[in-house]
């Protein structure tokens, strides 16, 4: 077994030395642990990584929108440790890739300013010893469920890694002047949908230049998630994430098979 | 495939989905009129202690109940009222269905809530009654929550719906039950409640057990038992409710053929 | 409890003879003429049709409570783990279990499915239910059981379902026990204003990290332990309760539990599988509610 890396709690390496010899964890529904066996793959165990970070403070400016780097740095360094983390743990236990992964934000009320970024997932393993790591070495990460998982297998792409692209958005408020001119109309508040376009932009063009770094041709199951940026007024944050996916070499000619149309009587 | 009759000339109404009607003419089963059984009722509020217990209160759903500290038992007041509120309206629906020369109810939901405070109730019952086509009615129709080709597949399998059934139970655990000593934690770590275990084990035990009195012989499935706790001059009452359909094995079951497993790309 | 998704595709369906229908429902009145033995369970139809295709039938519902106390003072702001906590979970745990084991014995059952874990931890005790229903073997016409898995009188608990539990035992798993590690771990004492003053920096707070970090690692640690002891390799759809204290905000809880199995055939044996994709939409019930004007 190698050499533990400083960054895990020592509790960790025994838990996953016992998950080396042949125990597996898993938080796959029954369906999702077939439909992974299916593919190829066996479970090894769950696998965590979390961090508690404190945020800090930044203002933005009244009359002009803006990023907060500050704060979409800190948001993104936050998640950052903790899929490192998960992925660590992953690659002690030998695994090619987690799949399910869980990206989950808790607010504590003795941790002011401070939120703790948790990531959760099951490690695989392909049972042919064939290694399905990204061009990175590490073990491919995704937040595919395990159905998702088979249906993209069949098709000959693989997920390389959970791709993320953040950005917290500063809006600027209106000024007496707009307001008072467009008093009793239907008018588009031009300062807010501006904000959100150029949020959004940036939020998915990071997730993208993740994706190329891992050497993945595209992104599939992508969300775009939009909060209230939890601490500061007038700001929103803006979470982009997807699966990159690569076609495995070899699989050009492989056609996924086609599906029955069916009417079932349930209800 | 049987031929359909259609409907007499006169109107029916059905709550059934049409999937359910389709599936039921096809079985054999014509809809005749939709049916409800009501019930709105108040219990009076019953004393903890009495140190009179002859005395008759004015209402006949009311018990007096003596409790002496320390003691874990059941509780019969409150659950007869209950549960002669269903069965209450359990005798409407039939009596409607009955009038209207049904064989049986199928599609019946049960409601059942406080309208207005903890001393009132109210049950709702409704349903579809059917004529079974080619055949006579039975004394009392029967009734399940089934309809269309569950009911189909109930009936295939050996099982033939008797009524829909209603049960509660409450168990007691008066004051001084030994509460301030192991309740509180003043005994420390590890030690078994076990006036509070056992009162919780009555009154899931006692709902069970009186429906099976009146089972003779059938079978109670699909079971959804509720527990409720609330506390009153310092005793904690324990009530369980079970809600559930009763059924009767007149052919062993056939064995089915196992099931395909299929992967849904439609959600 | 309703199943999962997988239509009854494959199985034959005769269509009811209309003279054997009204004689069937018919009969339901007359008293005394089931042929079988009632049993109890809150299995849907569906459920109770998968399990007779594997050679087991529901026997009854059957539940355990187990209500352990909690010394006082075990909740005050301290350093590390809450042990009380952690002692008096799994002491209520093993009490749940032990008595729905007895009540499966009495059913002469193999195994209880469907178990709902209902976990109430409050200031002073810890209370645990577990409800399921209870399974035994279907026996032929010469009198031996088609189910063929022998527990060796341990019946198994699990919170699989009744359909998770057909399709897990067709590909070769079964399961044993139900299983769950524990963490109650205090937020490090030192307050968060003095550790970074009017900072305005980003930075990671290692030490708070590293607490609750091991302290699910410990819980996790536990969860693996007990299922090795059930006697099983493996643990399928964990539960994860990841959450401070509703009582004591500076006491994060985290709760691991699910079934543990083992592979008792051979090898895995994976399922043929087809890929639908249903034409319907989705269909509203009737509610008698939407009569009212």
């Amino acid at each position: 077994m190698s050499t533990l890396p400083s960054d895990l709690p020592k509790d960790a390496g025994a838990r996953l030395a016992e998950l080396e010899h042949g125990l597996f964890t898993s938080d796959l529904s029954v369906n999702e642990f077939l439909l992974v066996k299916q593919t190829g793959f066996h479970p090894l165990g769950l696998v965590m990584g979390s961090s508690i970070y404190h945020i800090g403070l930044q203002k933005g400016s009244w009359g002009s929108s803006q990023e907060l780097t500050k704060l979409t740095a800190a948001m993104y360094n936050a998640r950052e440790l903790a899929m490192n983390r998960m992925e660590e743990e992953a690659d002690q236990l030998g695994a090619d890739g987690v799949v399910g992964v869980r990206l989950d934000v808790n607010f504590y009320e003795w941790g002011h300013d401070s939120a703790e970024f948790i990531a959760v997932g099951t490690a695989v393993k392909a049972e042919d010893g064939t290694s399905y790591r990204n061009k990175l070495g590490k073990p491919f990460t995704s937040d595919l469920s395990g159905q998702d998982f088979w249906t993209l297998a069949q098709t000959g792409f693989m997920p390389q890694a959970l791709v993320m692209g953040t950005c917290v958005y500063h809006i600027a408020h209106r000024t007496l002047g707009q307001a008072l001119g467009q008093l009793g109309q239907n008018a588009e508040l031009s300062n807010f949908t501006q904000a959100m376009y150029d949020a959004r932009e940036l939020a998915m063009k990071r997730m993208q230049d993740e994706a190329t770094n891992v050497g993945a041709t595209g992104v599939v199951g992508m969300r775009l998630e939009e909060k209230n940026h939890q601490w500061g007024e007038h700001a929103i944050e803006f979470l982009s994430l997807g699966t990159a996916v690569a076609r495995r070499p070899g699989s050009e000619n492989v056609s996924p098979p086609r599906p029955t149309t069916i009417i079932t009587f349930d209800n | 495939m049987s031929t359909v009759t259609a409907p007499e000339p006169k109107a029916f109404d059905s709550g059934l989905t049409i999937p359910d009607f389709a599936a039921c003419l096809s079985m054999g089963l014509r809809p005749v009129g939709l049916v409800q059984g009501y019930y709105v009722g108040q219990i009076a509020s019953w004393n903890n202690y009495s140190a009179y217990p002859d005395i008759n209160y004015p209402c006949a759903c009311m018990e007096a109940e003596i409790h002496n500290p320390g003691w874990v038992g059941r509780v019969d007041g409150l659950d007869s009222s209950w549960a002669s509120a269903h069965g209450t309206a359990l005798t409407r629906i039939l009596k409607e269905a009955g009038d209207l020369g049904a064989h049986g109810i199928v599609g019946v939901t049960t409601e059942m809530n406080h309208p207005t405070n903890e001393n009132s109730c109210e049950v709702h019952l409704y349903g579809t009654a059917v004529v079974v086509e080619g055949s006579h009615a039975p004394r009392i129709p029967w009734t399940t929550q089934l309809a269309g080709h569950k009911l189909a597949k109930l009936i295939e399998a050996g099982l033939v719906p008797v009524s829909v059934i209603y049960a509660r139970c409450t168990a007691v655990m008066a004051e001084g039950c030994y509460m301030e000593f192991y309740g509180s934690g003043r005994c420390g770590t590890g030690y078994e409640i076990k006036p509070l275990q056992d009162a919780h084990e009555l009154a899931r035990s006692g709902a069970i057990n009186a429906v099976k009195k009146v089972a003779n012989r059938a079978s109670l499935y699909d079971v959804k038992l509720s527990v409720h706790e609330s506390e009153r001059y310092k005793s904690t009452y324990i009530t369980c409710s079970l809600l559930g359909s009763l059924v009767r094995q007149v052919r062993t079951t056939l064995p089915i053929a196992s099931p395909v497993p299929t992967i849904n790309l439609g959600s | 409890m309703t199943g999962g998704t997988a239509p009854l595709e494959g199985a034959e369906h005769k269509e009811a003879d209309l003279g054997e229908l009204g004689r069937l429902l018919g009969e339901g009145q007359h008293h005394g003429d089931a042929i079988a033995g009632g049993n109890t369970s809150d299995l849907s139809l569906d459920e109770i049709l998968l399990l007779h295709s594997v050679g087991l039938e529901p026997a009854d519902v059957v539940f355990g409570i187990g209500c352990v106390s909690i010394t006082q003072g075990a909740w005050v702001w301290g350093t590390g783990e809450v042990t009380d906590a952690r002692s008096a979970f799994h002491k209520a745990l093993d009490d749940a279990k032990a008595t729905m084991r007895r009540g499966c014995r009495q059913a002469k059952a193999v195994g209880v499915l469907g178990v709902e874990v209902e976990i109430e931890m409050s200031h002073h005790r810890c209370v645990i239910v577990v409800t399921g229903t209870a399974v035994r073997p279907v026996v032929d016409q010469s009198g031996s059981p088609i189910f063929k898995v022998d527990y060796h009188n341990n019946p198994f608990l699990s919170d699989l379902s009744a359909r998770d539990f057909v399709v897990l035992s067709t590909s070769g798993w079964y399961p044993l026990d139900l299983v769950a590690g524990v963490c109650y771990a205090h937020a490090p004492r030192r307050s968060m204003g003095t550790a970074i003053g009017q900072s305005t920096q980003n930075v990671e707070l290692t030490n708070f990290t590293e607490t609750l970090y091991q302290a699910r690692e410990e819980a996790m640690e536990q969860l693996q332990s007990h299922i090795t002891a059930a006697g099983g390799t493996g643990l399928v759809d964990a539960k994860i309760v990841d959450r401070p204290m509703h009582f004591a905000h500076h006491v994060v809880e985290f709760i691991a539990y699910g079934t543990a199995i083992k592979m008792l055939a051979k090898e895995h044996t994976h399922p043929t599988m087809s890929l639908v994709m249903p034409l319907d939409d989705v269909v509203n019930k009737f509610e008698a509610t939407s009569l009212a004007g």
